[in-house]
């Protein structure tokens, strides 16, 4: 693999309690690799710990416990002034008395560099992200997406080791968003710096990041592409969290080759794919997650047509919702509703289940798994 | 069934309506009487508080000793104060009282350049610190603004005799009051409105554009006075402007520690009450208001070009 950018090592992060309560742990004891070029992505919900991480890189906040090692160098006691990164803020944080083009300057001008030389870089940075004739407008003139640009480019000047990006696109409106994802990602790949950014948005995440680390209360839960995390969540919060999900409580009832057969009330049961390192045993009560779109609907009337790579169960329909490019339907299999998304690939008045009707529920084998609680 | 719940709901909202547009008629017109009546207060407290100043400005152009009557407009008491023929009054001298005006700029000028800076840097210590105590310090520095003035002015007056008791044992030193006493007290006080002041203002700066600042290479001291400094000057004006405003007409402190030669305008100006208002005192207080008036909208118009706005 690549050489490692940025490492975390056992770092904690614990901010005093207020008025005698205990001390807050942000971030518990986390190891974090991030290697040269990628597109790195924390996600987790607010309060989970990401935004401290990302401070942590940043030099804005020093670790109680533990390492951050950027490019190989151990950054304790380094102030963020001295850190081969740089950052773009969530609300920007764009010098209000500053033109656009001092604004871009700042950092060069920090640096020493002489003054023709540094307007040149700032027009180019500038120019990269796509705002080359407001240099001298002032911040407050500028609309939420050019303060995002000009921020970027201000960072960017720079030429950081390692762009730091705590919610970049959170105040911007949805459609100028996605273009922003892209043109992010588009930006990250001709420069090759490696990017990590922080986001609440699972969506954004994946689209963008080419690793995720999923956080949760100061840890991290689970690290990887967007397909392993979508495709198999080792815990039930990743599942929740990223996606949509449905989970089945049941009784692990016996396992075998990595496959528990788990079983769900009224005489059902179900295989389902065990993550590794899993502990549970025959008898514990587990939790069985499938995705709303893996699951397919067939009335009676068919044939039935279960085989060794596909489970199939009865049910009855119980709410159906018509929401454009999905048809949205609640199945109670045993004794649990099972949410299933069928997409309209074609559509005509009256097609489709009706509530109350009984239907066969199936899904491959390999898109239930068991959790980690 | 559905289709009857559907009419009763609809029927309801009917009467809703209709009770809602009798409301909001009602509502509407207490909303103008309401109007009305605001309008009139605040022109009624306009009036208290600008009708004794327009009265004074007025007699200061009345060519007339007697405030009862009204005889036309003259400009002779102005003429007096630079002419030195006030006439009878042995008290006033235009030597005197220009004297006391230099003395006053002099004590304002040197007591608001102290408190401003002092303030300013109480203000980021409190703002930014972490220290033991904190937050009492900052409880604390109210305390000035709502102590009474003479409590003040007593208690300095109190500290200084001590102090020169104890240099004149010490040292054989005979200190006295004078310009030093009176500027050491106007600090004293505008400290806190400074620091009040200024607080404020960093209180609304975003916290972050330090990060930002730090983040691009600058250090503590860089990011000081490129990024914090330039954020809370309005506030930094403001304050001292204030401070100004505050020392220029302070008397109460003033007099209890003023020492031979250090008369300030306003203890100048009382001095001349002590026998009788006359016109070329309200002379001296209409020009001091032109002042005070030139010095605000010199600092909006200041604070404004700061703020960015064109």
């Amino acid at each position: 693999m690549s050489d490692v950018k940025v490492q975390l090592v056992k770092t904690v992060k614990e901010f005093p309690g207020r008025r005698g309560e205990d001390a807050v742990r942000a971030v518990d004891s986390i190891n974090l690799t991030i290697y040269d070029g990628e597109f790195f992505a924390l996600l987790g919900p607010s309060g989970c710990g990401k935004t401290t991480t990302l401070r942590l890189i940043a030099g804005f906040e020093q670790p109680t416990s533990g390492d951050v090692i950027i490019d190989g160098e151990q950054m304790a006691g380094v102030p963020a002034f001295h850190r081969p990164v740089n950052t773009v803020f969530q609300d920007y944080a764009l010098f209000p008395h500053m033109t656009v083009m001092q604004n871009v300057m700042f950092g060069l001008k920090m640096a020493g560099v002489d003054r023709r030389e540094a307007e040149r870089r700032a027009a180019s940075a500038l120019e990269l992200v796509g705002l080359p004739n407001i240099r001298k407008r002032r911040p407050r003139e500028l609309s939420g997406g050019q303060q995002q640009r000009v921020a970027l480019a201000r960072a960017l000047v720079k030429k950081p080791s390692v762009l730091l990006l705590d919610e970049p696109l959170g105040a911007l409106d949805l459609k100028l968003r996605r273009r922003m994802q892209i043109e992010l990602k588009a930006m990250q790949a001709e420069l090759g710096i490696t990017f990590i950014f922080v986001t609440h948005d699972q969506e954004e995440a994946m689209t963008m990041a080419n690793r995720i680390a999923v956080m949760d209360q100061g840890h991290i839960l689970q690290i990887g592409r967007p397909d392993e995390i979508y495709e198999t969540p080792r815990t039930r919060f990743v599942a929740d969290f990223i996606g949509e999900t449905n989970f089945l409580q049941g009784r692990l009832l016996h396992t075998e080759d990595r496959v528990g057969v788990v079983d769900i009330g009224d005489d059902v049961s179900i295989p389902a794919i065990m993550p590794e390192r899993h502990a549970a045993r025959a008898g514990d009560d587990v939790t069985v997650a499938i995705r709303p779109e893996r699951i397919a609907i067939q009335g009676m009337d068919v044939p039935a047509s279960a085989d060794d790579s596909r489970v199939m169960v009865r049910g009855r329909v119980t709410e159906a919702y018509y929401i454009g490019t999905d048809t949205r339907y609640v199945v109670r299999v045993a004794s649990a509703s099972l949410t299933v998304r069928v997409q309209n690939t074609d559509y005509q008045r009256g097609m489709g289940f009706k509530p109350q009707q009984a239907v066969y529920v199936l899904w491959e084998k390999h898109n239930a798994r068991l959790l980690v609680d | 069934m559905a289709d009857d719940v559907l009419t009763r709901h609809v029927s309801h909202e009917d009467d809703g309506r209709a009770v809602d547009r009798a409301r909001m008629r009602r509502g509407l017109w207490m909303q103008r009487g309401g109007q009305a009546s605001f309008n009139a207060l605040s022109w009624a407290g306009f009036l208290f508080l600008w009708l004794p100043i327009f009265i004074l400005i007025f007699y200061s152009f009345n060519d007339s000793r007697q405030l009862n009557e009204f005889r036309g407009f003259t400009l002779q008491w102005y003429q007096n104060i630079f002419d030195n023929v006030a006439g009878s009054n042995v008290q006033f001298s235009t030597g005197l009282m220009m004297q006391a005006f230099r003395n006053s700029l002099m004590v304002s000028l040197t007591a608001t350049i102290i408190a401003t800076i002092i303030g300013t840097m109480v203000a980021l210590s409190l703002a930014r610190g972490r220290f033991p105590g904190r937050r009492y310090i900052d409880s604390l520095l109210f305390l000035p603004v709502v102590i009474p003035e003479i409590t003040q002015g007593v208690s300095l007056a109190m500290f200084f005799q001590l102090v020169f008791e104890f240099m004149r044992r010490v040292d054989g030193v005979a200190w006295n009051y004078g310009f030093t006493t009176i500027i050491i007290g106007h600090v004293a006080f505008n400290i806190s409105y400074v620091a009040i002041v200024v607080r404020a203002r960093l209180a609304n700066m975003n916290p972050r554009l330090e990060e930002a600042a730090y983040d691009l290479g600058a250090n503590g001291w860089q990011t000081f006075w490129r990024i914090t400094f330039p954020q809370i000057l309005p506030g930094v004006m403001a304050g001292a402007l204030l401070a100004f405003t505050l020392s220029l007409d302070d008397y109460v402190v003033t007099f209890f520690n003023n020492g031979p030669g250090s008369t300030t305008l306003p203890i100048f100006v009382y001095g001349m009450l002590k026998t009788t208002v006359t016109p070329e005192i309200n002379a001296i207080s209409t020009l001091m208001l032109v002042l005070s008036a030139v010095i605000v909208v010199f600092s909006l118009v200041m604070q404004r070009n700061l703020m960015g706005h064109r």
